[in-house]
């Protein structure tokens, strides 16, 4: 990456970001990243690796994000694919919340209940002048439903009626105009500020503020504010992706312009995540999808390995779950494998990779893995940039930019 | 270029849309009952928007509510456009041919829903691959679940049309 972070102004930082599976903590000369130990309290575990650092700084020059808690989760319920439930996901993502699931409202009683407690449940469907759209059994399945949290962005006349039925229920204006398009605003802001006290209320986030006298925010907030500097400090053209791969979830951050889609928000980038998709924590829903993926096949047998790598553990074999993660993700953003965004991946022009996958994998292991997808899924000879994040330049800008704003 | 006077090249064709398109505020025959919702929009990978835009001026001035979806719009967001609106009146245009190919698709997407019995469905354009006869053309898109089909007939035509059938509906339900 061409750009360094160390001539900026905000050089009397330190800057640390707790991970599920690492941690790293920056200064304007260095950056080290540690494993965590889950045995230990977080403060006491940054103390112990990294004491000296943290004790050269004042509390109001630490800044600290975090993503160790996963994120929230969120169950959206609307009443279709093109409209409610896409417009609430794309607003879950970018605010930070992991979708787990999305149903249609019409046919509520054909889903099963999901066992874990959901963070915030999100209720939408129709414009303002449409209603009469739920009835009794959204509170049949909200009975059953083990959440903390609900919040209805629908029509104006059903949420009123809603509000005295539903427990707990946060009414706000529609996520949807008059024109059908999306407006993100409120939304956005509730789940912001959910993700933002879920943080604070975490115990073991809560000891780091002994450290600090700022707020801690979390990392994919973080990350989200240097994806509009990225292309001005490094080497990267519009439009790009940036795939952070980390040990429980994959989070990928891409520009709008990568979408064909009925969705016009005003920011440049959005976010998706693939929540079971790690090399740690979710090895083995990752393992899981490359054996539902029949081109993984052909991967492994092109990386000289074969499926016994799946039972190794070793650097080897977190080396190839790395290079499988990186396919399987492209193959989720493609129409090979559509999510709930499929992307135009033969207009890209950079994928950034970013996270602990930078520390194993050097820029040929990604691009035989790049070139392999176009090859094999796009039928193409296309070939981005590919761009390394080695130094976790993009996380110190986007918490670099974000500890000057404060 | 006059007003109400349309130019769009094709290569080198030059064609001249001009007369009675009509956009002044007509008075409207629902008079006094709830304003009709209409999603319109041009399907598949169809890009001629021109007409869609006649379209979408014409509907508001016969005073309809109108959810345009534009160009490129897929069968699932129509149907899920008249969900999300509460739409009375589907109305799709078709120009380079592909009407024939989801034409069949309609019957199987529509039968995914639980609330759009009731939705008046058109298409207009050119419904098929060449001039084509409005003979076979018709009685196959209406087999497909189409109320009201209009191959090659002109916009004004084909919103009178709808109007008559709108009035029948409304008669037929009175009755009912
Ligand atoms: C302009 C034009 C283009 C422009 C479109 C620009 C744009 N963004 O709109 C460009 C150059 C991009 C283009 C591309 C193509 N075009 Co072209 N295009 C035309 C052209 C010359 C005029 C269309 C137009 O705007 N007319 C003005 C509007 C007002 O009229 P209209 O579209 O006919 O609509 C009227 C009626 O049909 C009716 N109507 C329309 N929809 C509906 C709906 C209802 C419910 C009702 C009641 C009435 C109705 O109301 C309108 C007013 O009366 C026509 C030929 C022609 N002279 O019609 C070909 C034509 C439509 N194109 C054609 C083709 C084949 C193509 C291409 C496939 C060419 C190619 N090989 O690449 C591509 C397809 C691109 C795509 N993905 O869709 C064919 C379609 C043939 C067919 N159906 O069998 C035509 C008919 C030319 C021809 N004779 O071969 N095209």
């Amino acid at each position: 990456m061409s750009g360094s972070s160390e001539t900026n102004s905000a050089n009397d930082k330190l800057l640390i970001d707790i991970g599920s599976t690492y941690f790293k903590v920056s200064t304007s000369g260095s950056i080290e990243q540690h494993f965590r130990d889950f045995n230990k309290r977080i403060l006491d575990d940054l103390l112990h690796k990294s004491g000296e650092t943290v004790q050269r700084f004042n509390a109001k020059d630490i800044h600290i994000c975090s993503s160790a808690n996963g994120g929230l989760s969120t169950l959206i319920i609307g009443l279709t694919q093109s409209y409610s439930l896409k417009y609430a996901t794309n607003i879950a993502y970018n605010s930070g919340i992991n979708v787990i699931d999305s149903l249609i409202f019409q046919n509520i009683e054909d889903y099963s209940i999901p066992s874990d407690l959901i963070d915030v449940v999100i209720i939408v469907g129709g414009i303002d002048s449409n209603s009469g759209l739920f009835d009794d059994r959204l509170n049949q399945y909200l009975a059953k439903l083990n959440y903390s949290n609900a919040v209805y962005v629908g029509n104006a006349q059903d949420g009123a009626k809603m509000a005295s039925t539903v427990k707990r229920l946060v009414v706000l204006p529609n996520i949807i105009d008059d024109r059908l398009h999306i407006v993100e605003k409120h939304l956005k802001d509730y789940l912001t500020n959910l993700y933002q006290q879920d943080i604070e209320g975490k115990e073991d986030i809560k000891h780091l503020y002994e450290i600090t006298d700022n707020q801690i925010f979390s990392t994919p907030f973080v990350v989200n504010k240097s994806l509009p500097l990225i292309n001005a400090s490094f080497s990267v053209t519009d439009p790009f992706i940036l795939l952070d791969i980390g040990g429980a979830t994959t989070d990928v951050h891409y520009s709008k312009d990568l979408v064909t889609d009925n969705i016009v928000t005003e920011q440049g980038h959005d976010r998706i995540v693939f929540k079971k998709l790690g090399v740690y924590k979710s090895r083995q829903s990752l393992i899981f999808t490359a054996e539902q993926n029949e081109y993984a096949y052909e991967l492994l047998m092109h990386l000289k390995v074969t499926e016994n790598i799946y039972e190794e553990h070793s650097d080897k074999a977190t080396k190839i779950l790395m290079q499988l993660a990186i396919f399987l993700v492209l193959c989720k953003m493609s129409h090979y494998r559509p999510a709930y965004v499929t992307l135009k991946l033969l207009a890209m022009n950079s994928i950034v990779f970013t996270g602990g996958i930078t520390k194993v994998l050097n820029t040929e292991d990604v691009e035989d893995v790049v070139a392999f997808f176009y090859r094999k899924i796009l039928n193409s000879d296309h070939k981005p940039r590919t761009v390394l994040d080695t130094n976790y330049d993009i996380w110190t800008l986007g918490a670099k930019d974000h500890a000057i704003c404060q | 270029m006059r007003p109400k006077d349309l130019a769009v090249s094709h290569e080198d064709t030059i064609i001249w849309v001009s007369g009675s398109i009509g956009f002044d505020k007509i008075p409207s025959i629902f008079e006094g009952s709830p304003t009709m919702k209409v999603v319109t929009g041009v399907i598949g990978n169809d890009i001629h928007v021109v007409a869609n835009r006649l379209m979408d001026l014409s509907l508001n001035a016969r005073g309809y509510e109108v959810f345009n979806l534009g160009v490129n719009t897929h069968l699932e967001e129509f149907f899920d456009a008249a969900v999300e609106t509460g739409a009375d009146i589907l109305l799709i245009s078709s120009l380079n041919g592909e009407a024939e190919g989801w034409g069949r698709e309609v019957k199987i997407h529509k039968a995914k829903y639980k609330s759009l019995d009731g939705l008046t469905m058109m298409i207009g354009g050119n419904l098929t691959v060449g001039s084509g006869n409005a003979d076979d053309i018709v009685p196959r898109f209406k087999n497909y679940g189409f109320d009201l089909v209009c191959h090659q007939i002109d916009l004004n035509t084909g919103l009178d049309m709808l109007e008559a059938h709108l009035q029948e509906k409304l008669q037929e339900e009175s009755q009912a």
